[in-house]
């Protein structure tokens, strides 16, 4: 170890620091929260189809949606990363997440489709492929950020490409304003990475 | 008058969106107006319509619909613009930097 290089023995200690983060950070659910997670999604959306409320079709719809929760638990939640109790998890997540997304994603849909409505008429485009760099390592994480940049009016999600450092995604930018990979991430991320942190690793 | 509001914003996102679609130069461009189209006009088209419904089941199979809209129109555009990009097209002359086709030539 100690006639080693000097270059190498810092790739490896770079190397350990980064799998032991990662195995803090993969703490994945147990199987019986797996199932109670998809059962429930499944259920709201039979609800939502039958629109009845008799006793007899939530009978059935309990138990088909538990049936195929019990296949398919592994799709929606693998994921996920777990900390603190199942019920608090699921009530900050309706409570809390879900209309700090809303409120922060209302105001940027908004500036943006005004901003694509003034270049449709003044034609003042300059577009670009830059890259921007993520902290986001799963494969779901990834997914759902791409996806929102590329929901957003002005920017579109090209290709998405892992290295060993982290995700890197190549974004279609209709008005260029910097060069740089941090600055053009921060202008195009906003506060979606930090969003999405807290959910999935 | 909510519901009044939201639809005229629609149908102006609209308008811009199908404009766009005949004015910028290529592909790349076209697909930023025609998702502009679906996530600002669609979505505040339908929600004017829960509003104007009121809260029964009929106004949530309709947010319902919104919400399979925003997950689906990110996924089509991503695909059209990465076979494109795969396939050969250049992007237009005006494109000041293209850091993917340096990449990954």
């Amino acid at each position: 170890m100690s006639k080693m290089h000097f270059y190498l023995r810092e790739r490896i200690d770079r190397i350990k620091t980064k799998i032991e983060t990662e195995l803090k950070y993969k703490k994945v659910l147990t199987r019986t929260q797996k199932i109670i997670i998809t059962w429930l999604v499944l259920f709201l959306y039979w609800i939502i189809l039958s629109a009845k409320f008799e006793i007899f079709s939530m009978v059935i719809g309990l138990g088909l949606s538990f049936i195929v929760s019990i296949f398919t638990y592994d799709l929606i939640t693998k994921d996920i990363r777990s900390r603190g109790h199942i019920i608090e998890r699921i009530l900050n997540f309706v409570l809390l997440y879900v209309p700090e997304l809303i409120f922060i994603y209302l105001f940027r849909l908004i500036e943006a489709n005004v901003n694509v409505a003034k270049h449709v008429i003044f034609m003042d485009i300059k577009p670009g492929i830059v890259k921007i760099k993520t902290d986001l390592r799963s494969d779901t994480g990834v997914t759902a950020l791409a996806n929102l940049i590329t929901l957003t009016p002005g920017t579109l999600t090209i290709d998405v490409k892992r290295t060993l450092e982290g995700n890197t995604l190549y974004v279609h930018w209709i008005d260029v304003k910097t060069f740089s990979s941090e600055r053009a991430g921060d202008m195009i991320k906003g506060g979606l990475d930090k969003w999405l942190e807290r959910i999935f690793w | 008058m909510l519901e009044l509001l939201l639809f005229i914003a629609g149908c102006t996102v609209m308008v811009f969106g199908a404009l766009g679609i005949i004015r910028f130069p290529d592909v790349y461009t076209r697909l930023h107006a025609s998702t502009k189209c679906d996530t600002g006009g669609a979505l505040s088209i339908l929600l004017a319509l829960t509003a104007y419904t009121g809260i029964t089941l009929t106004s949530i199979k309709i947010l319902t619909i919104a919400i399979l809209i925003f997950l689906l129109n990110p996924v089509v555009s991503h695909a059209l613009a990465r076979t494109a990009h795969k396939s050969g097209i250049k992007p237009d002359k005006i494109t000041v930097v293209d850091m993917y086709a340096r990449d990954y030539p």
